[in-house]
């Protein structure tokens, strides 16, 4: 018989879930920011 | 004025008038549209026409805008709009179809702005309009609102946003993420509801018009290989991933946290002889954050910490 | 909280309008449209003031509203109305 060359076919598909989360801690610099937004407009706030 | 029929016309052919922050602004107009638009600038040349009876006043005309801008509640910054509204209403505010106008820019939140729109609407009037079209050139290919009716007051507006042809290179590029490179392009339709302050994109599905390559060789990877081996391998074949099939899904509110999904089927050439991979990669982040921060910087120091939640799929990786 | 835009603030002693977590004023009951149209041009103008502070700071529009907001419910004084995170308006003590 003729020599059969097995190929290597891939198997069933691996599958991978991947949850990427990109936080950035909210610096405490953004309270005074809007602290001062809130007394420098009274007319709005 | 005709005395004895009690009727005439008149014309006004303003010189332009112009929108300035302290100046004139959009109430001063009509005090139905105060609330619509605030620290208006800009030309705003008028051409109206009066002819009225002893019963009635009518009046059409043109209003010329030229390089408007000003910002609103729900849409942002609308920086230099220009065309002209053609009335045959004016008294009560309404045009016939076919308004177009263009607009430089539409800056929907700090992050996310669009350039060089096409809008075509009817004025119905100042509760609202009929967007009849509004495209803009959109990372590579166009980004178009289908036709709807805007009404200023309604609370809830939902619009359906058609993607043509986006360059998933541009596309990322707005993410701000280095080291990844990635060719193919994506079209589809999605559903956006604005509603107060919040712009939400409802279950976007993007999908793949054809096959693509994905590389990415950033700081993830080396995080993720201490991780889990799962991971790892993950990362492995996203150094050279040859993808079939993809759709990119997005989901939450422009002005907030936004969860893009990215489902990949396909292969690395040179790992595991080609393994097929189905990989469901899920990007959680406030968009705005995400354009700041170098997260994924090659040099590896992520400015910000990039967690890496594993979910495994143990029964998919025992099977083999 | 400190005197702001005479109408806005009569509104709000009135019970019509209130302070919103989100960082926003919004209906406690249905409202003229004088009333209403002056509403929308306040929320307007304060989405402008938190979008430029955004942008400076690299934050999302909604971190600064919330942020304002949470200061704007806590400042209020009593007999106003606030709708905080709860999702109801509620009268303060």
């Amino acid at each position: 018989c003729t020599p059969t060359v097995r190929v290597a076919t891939p198997t069933e598909p691996i599958t991978i879930n991947l949850n990427v989360k990109i936080d950035q801690e909210v610096r405490v610099k953004l309270d005074k920011e809007v602290e001062d937004l809130i007394t420098n407009n009274p007319d709005l706030f | 004025h005709r005395f004895d029929t009690a009727s005439g016309e008149a014309s006004l052919r303003g010189d332009g008038l112009r929108f300035e922050p302290d100046g004139l602004q959009f109430e001063d107009l009509s005090e139905r549209l105060r609330g619509l638009a605030v620290n208006a600038t800009g030309q705003v040349i008028p051409t109206v026409s009066a002819s009225w009876t002893s019963s009635d006043v009518k009046a059409a005309g043109q209003i010329e805008l030229q390089s408007v801008s000003f910002s609103t509640f729900r849409l942002g910054q609308v920086i230099n709009l220009s065309g002209a509204l053609n009335f045959n209403d004016f008294i009560n505010f309404k045009t016939p179809p076919g308004q177009v106008f263009t607009v430089e820019r539409l800056q929907i939140t700090p992050a996310f702005g669009l350039e060089n729109g096409r809008i075509s609407l009817e004025l119905l009037g100042t509760q609202g309009f009929q967007l009849e079209s509004a495209r803009w050139p959109f990372v590579g290919g166009e980004l178009r609102i289908e036709p709807t009716r805007w009404i200023f007051d309604e609370p809830v507006q939902n619009l359906s946003v058609s993607a043509e042809e986006w360059e998933l290179s541009r596309l990322i590029n707005l993410f701000d993420i280095k080291d990844l490179d990635v060719q193919g392009r994506v079209s589809g339709e999605f559903p956006i509801e604005i509603s107060g302050a919040n712009v939400f994109l409802r279950n976007a599905q993007l999908s793949s018009v054809e096959d693509g390559l994905i590389r990415y060789q950033g700081a993830l990877g080396e995080q993720a290989s201490t991780a889990d081996q799962y991971a790892k391998m993950a990362f492995d074949a996203l150094r050279n991933f040859e993808y079939e099939v993809l759709a990119v899904g997005a989901d939450g509110n422009l002005t907030d946290e936004i969860v893009v999904d990215l489902a990949l089927s396909g292969h690395n050439p040179n790992l595991l002889e080609g393994q097929v991979f189905n990989l469901n990669i899920s990007l959680q982040s406030k968009l705005a954050e995400l354009i700041q921060s170098a997260v994924m910087s090659a040099s590896g120091q992520a400015t910000s910490d990039a967690l890496v939640e594993l979910v495994k799929q143990k029964q998919a990786a025992e099977k083999n | 909280a400190h005197a702001g835009d005479p109408m806005i603030d009569a509104a709000k002693d009135q019970g019509l309008i209130g302070e919103q977590a989100d960082g926003y004023l919004g209906a406690v009951t249905s409202l003229d449209a004088a009333l209403k149209r002056k509403m929308d041009e306040i929320n307007t103008r304060r989405r402008e003031l938190y979008t430029q502070v955004a942008s400076e700071q690299g934050q999302s529009l909604s971190t600064i509203a919330q942020i304002s907001g949470k200061k704007l419910v806590e400042g209020e004084s009593s007999g106003r109305y606030v709708y905080d995170d709860t999702g109801s308006w509620v009268k303060i003590p």
